[in-house]
């Protein structure tokens, strides 16, 4: 699905981080963490554009979806049931708003939904896509710390679900916890580490 | 608040116009509101003060949609290529700060003493002021959704049509009231310097032909009417841009 072997971005000639060797399996979400500017948002930018610059190998699929930090992912002037629509996954994503007690939404417009609501429909449309591997940039850090920890999970066992793929990025220790299936910590001046989700919140503080 | 504001403003013209009236005691000079409205009550009930009006409204109407039709055609073009949008803002960059007015004795030269005349100095005047604003607009919206459309893989026609343009919407109606409001502007002083160019109808014409027969009266109440439907249509713009902020925030 995904493959990086000794990856590490490159901003004016300078290496980010120590090369990441990752492979991310079908259905498997892996958490990337790491201090601000350690160069995580630079790792999708290496995934998903062939021209940044970079070290290492990649392999991917060609096709890829992005989940950006923003809260304005789905367009204003549509209501969800258009904006689905204009995704072409009308129909799965009915059933999966269902599943999250959010099909009496359809008919409104994002300006009308709490941040929690419109990020719930934003996942939703990316688990939706037909694109196998989700890249998640920060997706719930407009969202409050509760309501981002119930929505991890719930993305967690949709992705497995839906067989996804995602790489997803945060700075919340107990978010990664909930959502990840593995993380994965950045660090610039020593090798990459890849953590299973189960060590305590004071283990990853050290770790980090 | 606004609204309340513009009344008190009105309000207090209104009081400082009587005041003067009173002040200069000459209906010739300063004609009291009273007697203004009242010569403004009658004109309305005369058809040829209605179609002057509607005159102007018709020049202007004709002038503002091929002034809009050709920034929409420009626009859609110097999105096609970088040679043809850089052509296209040189000539903005020389042509916007040229009044249109000044074309005019060229006009006139040209194409003669006709309405197309006027036509073509209100339609100059309002695409080359209002071009670059559309352009930039569409760089703008291109510039905030454009990575959402490719990452929904949308098509340059879905991208376009439900997206950029949507997006944009508040800008296309700001672009539209500000070549009204410049319209208004341009044909009301064409029509006063120049007469309606042959037709002999028009708000200028009627208001400088009260001018040469002395009804100072009449003067005012057309200069009310002026400002009434300038007033209007841009109170019109402000709501249409209000609704589609709402819309599109």
């Amino acid at each position: 699905m995904l493959k990086l072997q000794n990856v590490s971005p490159i901003i004016a000639g300078r290496v980010l981080f120590q090369g990441l060797d990752l492979k991310l399996d079908i259905g498997e979400v892996v958490v990337i963490m790491g201090r601000s500017g350690i160069g995580k948002t630079s790792l999708f930018r290496c995934v998903s554009d062939v021209a940044y610059p970079f070290q290492g190998r990649i392999c991917r699929e060609k096709d890829f979806f992005h989940v950006y930090q923003d809260q304005h992912q789905l367009f204003p002037w549509l209501t969800i049931e258009e904006n689905f629509r204009l995704a072409k996954c009308l129909g799965k994503a009915r059933q999966i708003c269902g599943e999250w007690g959010l099909d009496h939404h359809w008919k409104k417009k994002p300006g009308m939904l709490s941040v929690g609501e419109k990020q719930r429909f934003t996942l939703t449309r990316a688990l939706c896509r037909p694109e196998p591997l989700l890249l998640c940039d920060e997706p719930l850090s407009a969202v409050d710390s509760i309501t981002a920890l119930s929505l991890a999970e719930d993305f967690k066992s949709k992705a497995h679900a839906c067989g996804k793929s995602v790489l997803w990025i945060t700075h919340s220790i107990l978010e990664a916890r909930r959502v990840g299936d593995r993380i994965v910590i950045l660090h610039q001046d020593r090798c990459c580490e890849i953590l299973p989700p189960d060590l305590s919140t004071e283990e990853f503080h050290a770790k980090i | 608040m606004q609204r309340y504001n513009k009344i008190v403003v009105t309000i207090s013209l209104l009081v400082i116009w009587w005041m003067c009236s009173i002040y200069v005691a000459n209906d010739f000079l300063v004609p009291p509101p009273d007697k203004t409205l009242f010569a403004l009550y009658k004109n309305l009930h005369n058809a040829h003060f209605i179609s002057a009006i509607l005159s102007s409204i018709y020049n202007l109407v004709v002038a503002w949609a091929i002034s809009m039709l050709l920034i929409l055609i420009l626009v859609f073009f110097s999105n096609i290529s970088n040679t043809v949008r850089d052509f296209i803002q040189g000539m903005g960059s020389i042509f916007s700060p040229m009044p249109s007015f000044a074309l005019m004795p060229i006009m006139l030269m040209v194409i003669g003493i006709n309405q197309t005349t006027m036509t073509a100095v209100l339609v100059f005047g309002m695409f080359w002021m209002n071009l670059s604003t559309m352009i930039h607009a569409l760089d703008t919206s291109k510039h905030t959704w454009y990575r959402h459309c490719n990452n929904l893989k949308l098509s340059l026609m879905e991208s376009y049509v439900k997206i950029y343009l949507p997006a944009m919407l508040v800008d296309i109606i700001s672009v539209c009231k500000n070549t009204w409001a410049l319209g208004w502007r341009s044909l009301l002083a064409i029509e006063i310097t120049f007469g309606n160019l042959g037709s002999g109808k028009g708000l200028g014409v009627t208001m400088v032909m009260d001018r040469t027969t002395f009804n100072s009266v009449d003067l005012w109440a057309s200069l009310l009417v002026v400002i009434i439907i300038g007033s209007t249509i841009l109170l019109f713009f402000d709501y249409l841009v209000e609704r589609a902020r709402k819309i599109v925030a």
